[in-house]
């Protein structure tokens, strides 16, 4: 008894060894069986790491501008078409609210000297956009409460304007005209704004000018929209729901005035889009992981022909059928593991390379790993199968005839 | 082991579905004793190979049954039958039976890796043979790098290294020179005489004056009953 245990596990070793053999006894056949396997996991974890990279980066550059925050677009009634000033004062009044942002955008025509550039993107901002991002500023000061209240004739510019229309020149202290209005150049700031999902959204202004004096060039009263940052621990509900209370007031309940939307919200339907995108991507190259079994099983089924001869062999010389069984089993099953590791080390360099090119992190993703491997190995043994079978049911006779 | 068989018959059809069957192998009684080299002789197509796959349990036949040692070989299941040839009855297949992608040296051994054993004496044992048939330099030549005689004599390697108690070759001289051809014979005829059953289907004539027992095929039949 004990001895026919001990045979059969070194019959096992036995199928082990001749199915490496083989493998290894034929190489370009082999590497030609697991190509279809390795492409579609290559496919797999590349979809599903840079995405899930792409998304990790969304994911912070929403916490970069603040989980915190609250957008406001206001629409307005027939009767009030957005918020003046005074109104944004009592919203950044409230208890939640740490402060507040206005948009004020417009595209201006701006000159200096004989120089005219048109078409540049203005951005009315005030003082407490350059509280939040106080290394903004580079040279020279930032726009002020001041500014704001007296809507100054002031602005700071970008490096690009610098570039554009101050060559050598110090640019602060210099007026530049905008929309035909001459402004005080007082500071100038890094090229990257800090807008984060906000720049990607609208693109980098080139020139910042109090949002009073915005717009008053735009010839308004009012803001149609805002970000409001919320202090430290609030609550973004409960801060929402206040926010749309006040602006009820100040709207005098007229209906549809206003939305107020979460920062937390847009990030989380986000994250869900791009889950569901992630999966969808999977699925789609899991066909590409079936269609490789499909080729293992193609290939084995060919081979199984083309081995009789071997199959025929073995079985004449005592093989049991699962010995056959088992050593074709194996033998699938390698090649599609061995197939699906080259796949996941292959993914993994391009999406290392994607997120570089892309500009994300690149994060490992575990689980793709595990469901490149893991379904390999379930293809392997799944194709494998049908293959096997046939192989362990061949008749020796026959084969031997065809020598 | 003696191997017996009684009446066994195998017919094959001349085209697949048609029903013009022929007998390769017709009612034959046939025994193989142990401790003799039994020599069976005929034409080519007489159905020397055909019986040989049925004593060696690797053909059923149609009518008949063989038996070894009482017991009958094509009641039992292809997994027992498997098993039990692979312990006990070793066969020379006709033809170039090697894997192409295994040395000589792991061609001689691959019956040992199919019936599962692993034994240290094994190596010696396989050198020993390998230098009685004078191809011991021949270990790690691969079967394409190999003459017709030379794979032959491998494949003698083969069926010897795990003493089985039957042995089976199906033309084993079919490549060899004279001088070769006489060392396989007596090769064989010793391993009778040491108490096992050897079988020897050939056409060579030198075979006769090494055999205990010789058998004619004729068309199906052994037409000499037992000369001895
Ligand atoms: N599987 C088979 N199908 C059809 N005919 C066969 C088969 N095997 C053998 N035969 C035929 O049976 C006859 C005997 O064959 P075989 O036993 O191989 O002869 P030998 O070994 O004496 O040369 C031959 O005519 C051969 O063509
Ligand atoms: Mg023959």
């Amino acid at each position: 008894m004990l001895k026919s245990i001990r045979s059969t596990f070194v019959m096992l070793g036995e199928c082990i060894s001749m199915s490496v053999d083989n493998i290894r006894g034929n190489k370009v056949r082999s590497f030609l069986t697991l190509l279809g396997i390795m492409i579609g996991v290559t496919a797999v974890i590349t979809l599903i790491s840079t995405v899930s990279g792409v998304s990790g980066s969304i994911a912070s550059s929403f916490s970069e501008m603040g989980v915190g925050t609250l957008t406001v677009t206001v629409t307005g009634s027939d009767l009030k078409s957005g918020m003046t000033p005074d109104d944004l004062k009592k919203v950044s009044e409230l208890e939640q609210v740490d402060g507040i942002v206005p948009t004020v955008t417009m595209n201006g025509r701006v000159s200096y000297g004989n120089q005219v550039e048109t078409n540049i993107p203005v951005s009315g901002k005030n003082a407490y956009y350059f509280v939040l991002n106080e290394d903004l500023i580079i040279q020279g000061r930032s726009l002020n409460y001041i500014d704001d209240d007296n809507n100054s004739y002031v602005c700071v510019v970008s490096q690009e304007i610098v570039d554009t229309f101050f060559f050598g020149v110090n640019p602060v202290g210099e007026t530049i005209y905008v929309s035909g209005l001459p402004f005080l150049i007082v500071g100038r700031y890094k090229e990257d704004s800090g807008g984060g999902i906000a720049a990607i959204f609208s693109g980098s202004p080139d020139i910042m000018i109090p949002y009073t004096t915005g717009m008053k060039i735009n010839n308004s009263n009012e803001v149609n929209s805002f970000t409001i940052y919320l202090a430290e621990g609030a609550d973004s509900e409960t801060a929402k729901s206040n926010v749309e209370d006040l602006m009820d007031q100040i709207f005098d309940f007229e209906e549809d005035c206003f939305t107020v939307t979460s920062m937390a919200s847009i990030e989380q339907t986000m994250e869900t889009m791009l889950g569901m995108m992630s999966t969808l991507l999977a699925g789609i190259a899991s066909i590409a992981l079936i269609v490789g079994g499909i080729g293992i099983m193609n290939m084995m089924l060919t081979t199984v022909t083309e081995r009789t001869i071997e199959i025929g062999l073995k079985k004449a010389l005592g093989a049991i059928p699962w010995q056959i069984q088992i050593q074709f089993l194996i033998e699938s099953f390698l090649l599609s593991i061995f197939g699906g590791l080259l796949g996941v080390i292959l993914g993994l360099l391009i999406s290392y390379a994607l997120c570089n090119v892309l500009g994300t992190s690149f994060v490992i993703n575990g689980g793709a790993i595990a469901l490149g491997v893991g379904f390999s190995a379930a293809v392997g043994i799944i194709f494998g199968w049908v293959p096997a079978r046939k192989a362990s049911r061949l008749n020796p006779i026959d084969a031997l005839r065809s020598i | 082991m003696d191997l017996k068989a009684q009446n066994i018959s195998k017919r094959f059809y001349r085209k697949a579905g048609e029903s013009n069957y022929f007998y390769a192998v017709r009612e034959t009684d046939l025994e193989l004793p142990s401790g003799a080299l039994s020599v069976l002789m005929g034409r080519s197509g007489s159905g020397k190979t055909t019986l040989l796959s049925m004593l060696s349990g690797l053909l059923s036949p149609d009518t008949g049954t063989v038996t070894a040692d009482g017991r009958d070989l094509y009641s039992m299941d292809d997994r027992k039958l498997s098993a039990f040839r692979a312990a006990r009855i070793s066969v020379m297949p006709q033809g170039r039976a090697v894997l192409d992608t295994l040395s000589a040296w792991e061609n001689v051994f691959l019956n040992a890796r199919i019936a599962g054993v692993r034994d240290e004496s094994l190596v010696p044992r396989a050198l020993e043979l390998m230098e009685r048939f004078g191809i011991p330099d021949l270990k790690e030549a691969l079967p394409k790098e190999l003459s017709g005689g030379e794979l032959r004599r491998v494949m003698l390697c083969r069926s010897l290294l795990l003493s089985p108690e039957v042995l089976m070759c199906d033309e084993p001289t079919g490549d060899l020179d004279d001088q070769n051809t006489a060392l396989v014979l007596d090769s064989l005829r010793d391993y009778a005489h040491q108490g096992h059953t050897v079988l020897l289907v050939t056409h060579e004539a030198d075979a006769v004056s090494y055999a205990d027992r010789l058998l004619q095929m004729d068309a199906g039949r052994i037409s000499t009953p037992d000369p001895v």
